[in-house]
């Protein structure tokens, strides 16, 4: 086996994999659900759009909020689902249309790192994943995407750290400028005790080591196993200080780079930590799916029917109350995909299998419900939608947006005139607006 | 649900398709960054893992004027677009600019569409502005750097 082989064909832990998998999947469901679609109203404002790829304008619908919202939605769903079972792989695969699509539709969502979910999501289609009732005790295999998914986190570190090696990154005007003059690096430089024109410099490049030190963790920690010198495998495991202090750093700063961070965390900890300590949480995990295991031959084909019936109601129930723009679609996806599991589960004779996916759809759809009912996402929707509106004059519409938005208005919004906590004020007083726009359509009525 | 495990004969076959498969995803993965730095167009770092880039940083304002070739008048964007557009107009998004011309071309009355982008580098020097032009008749933008 020459060097390109035994670099892609290594033996993976099937723990890391699992957690590698599932950690992925817990958040892109909820960066879905929660954090994607308050600006799902920009989409199709004015007709005007440009998508990512000039090809797709040729062939896609042009994007509104239903079509954006309602992707998101179906994705979060189908990801969430998989959380619960063993992601059959042509699932996975539409996962990953589903989410490329979704952020690939329009510039309006540039988060370089929604490319970088998409390429992981590609390979992720191709590693074996464990079953629940396995995960623990399944022996290593061989898995070059799992491997991967390390080189493409390598490729994206070594690239970024490249980018910062033009002249104004390295005098450390850009990250002065990045960082707002954030006050704690205001006092981390005179705890150190040097002068402006030293530290940025020296922080900047500092940030650029640490960048290549991270593609040189993830290009080595596949290759661990490999190793008969335990020091070399205890450096390697120790090199996850690179990744983890790059990324607790960008949250520290408060750079609006939406859940990248927690992204690049999760991902760093499924390769990192050590095999042991990954396994031992998925024991109880494990006892609880071969405890669900022996009820395989209690299911009937009548059970899965009454199953699958229930999840789509509740699916259809869910998206009702969740009252976003393309909650339906949402719903049609996560039926479509539930009817077939099922369908496919009585023609193998696999009930259980059957049942299991139905009902992972049904406590997915359920998450997504709770996760948004309890979260501002409908709130910041309706209020940037009527905040739109208003800039554009479309008073009627903004109002019916800012009405909506104050159905939702978060629970510390009752005490508006806490004067010690301005941001949040700005931030709650909807209903200022609201009148303001009240006004505006009087004056309006009264001129005509 | 799924029976992922392959059989002994496709464990044998699968190799070779697997490493042709890798090579092809890793030299993509490698040529789309790199394409950034073989570009003359700095400002669209998508797909280069360009996070918090210099040239993120830099600040541009941006002016689009429309009409005949004797009287342009300036055209409020925050009516037109939404601020999420005008702010990739900000970022100098070469794509944007040319899609917001042609849009524009359709409008009764306008034969000729400018946008001008001018910025600043995060050290606040001025950088050479950018010339969109679009002459709706023969339907030709034009995309041109420097000072006019």
């Amino acid at each position: 086996m020459n060097n390109w082989n035994r670099y892609w064909w290594v033996e993976t832990s099937s723990a890391s994999r699992w957690w590698l998998m599932k950690s992925l999947l817990a958040l892109l469901a909820f960066d879905v659900w929660l954090e994607l679609p308050s600006h799902g109203g920009r989409y199709g404002v004015g007709g005007f759009n440009v998508a990512h790829f000039g090809w797709l304008d040729a062939i896609q619908p042009a994007p509104t909020p239903s079509i954006y919202v309602g992707t998101l939605l179906g994705v979060g769903l189908c990801a969430a689902s998989l959380l619960w079972i063993r992601p059959p792989r042509w699932v996975l695969a539409l996962l990953t249309f589903g989410y490329t699509w979704s952020w690939s539709m329009s510039m309006l969502d540039s988060y370089q790192h929604h490319y970088l979910i998409s390429l992981i999501l590609f390979s992720l289609t191709f590693v074996p994943s464990p079953t629940m009732a396995k995960a623990e005790t399944d022996s290593p295999r061989s898995a070059p995407a799992y491997v991967m998914i390390a080189t493409t986190c390598a490729i994206v570190y070594a690239f970024t750290a490249i980018a910062k090696l033009s002249p104004d990154w390295r005098s450390g005007s850009a990250l002065r400028r990045l960082s707002g003059n954030h006050e704690g690096l205001s006092e981390l430089r005179d705890a150190i005790g040097v002068t402006s024109e030293t530290f940025w410099p020296g922080l900047a490049a500092a940030t650029i080591a640490l960048q290549f030190l991270c593609a040189l963790a993830f290009l080595l920690v596949t290759q661990r196993g490999r190793f008969q010198n335990r020091g070399i495998r205890f450096v390697i495991t120790g090199l996850a200080i690179a990744p983890l202090s790059f990324h607790l750093g960008a949250e520290w700063l408060g750079l609006q780079i939406g859940w990248f961070s927690y992204y690049m965390i999760a991902i760093t900890g499924a390769y990192f930590i050590p095999e042991a300590w990954l396994r031992r949480p998925l024991i109880p995990i494990a006892r609880l799916a071969r405890a669900a295991n022996g009820l395989k031959s209690e299911l009937t084909p009548m059970h899965l029917a009454v199953l699958t019936v229930t999840a789509l109601g509740t699916i259809w129930f869910c998206a009702l109350r969740v009252d976003l723009p393309g909650a339906s679609i949402a719903a049609l996806v996560a039926t479509f995909i539930g009817l077939i599991l099922a369908a496919q589960a009585i023609r193998l004779r696999e009930s259980h299998a059957g049942a299991l996916a139905v009902s992972a759809l049904l406590v997915a759809s359920l998450m997504m419900w709770v996760s948004i009912a309890s979260s501002n996402v409908r709130f910041d929707y309706y209020r940037f939608v009527g905040g739109d509106m208003r800039r554009r004059g479309q008073l009627e519409d903004s109002l019916a947006a800012y009405i909506k938005a104050n159905q939702y208005a978060p629970r510390d919004c009752a005490a508006l005139h806490d004067t010690s906590r301005p941001e949040r004020n700005r931030r709650c007083d909807r209903r200022r607006e609201e009148g303001l726009v009240r006004q505006q359509l009087r004056q309006g009525t009264g001129q005509r | 649900m799924t029976s992922d495990e392959p059989s002994d004969q496709e464990e044998c076959s699968r190799p070779r398709r697997t490493q042709i498969f890798l090579l092809l995803f890793l030299v993509f993965q490698l040529v789309v960054p790199l394409t950034y730095y073989l570009r003359d167009n700095p400002y669209d770092e998508r797909f280069a893992w360009r996070m918090f880039s210099a040239v993120r940083m830099y600040q541009c304002n941006v002016e689009m004027r429309e009409g005949s070739e004797d009287r342009m008048r300036p055209v409020p964007l925050g009516r037109v677009i939404h601020q999420a557009w005008i702010n990739h107009l900000r970022r100098n998004r070469q794509s944007v600019a040319l899609r917001l011309l042609e849009r524009r071309c359709e409008e009764q009355q306008v034969n000729r569409v400018t946008i001008q982008t001018t910025c600043l580098n995060a050290d606040g020097a001025p950088l050479p502005a950018t010339h969109y032009t679009r002459d709706c008749t023969s339907e030709i933008s034009q995309v041109t750097s420097g000072t006019l």
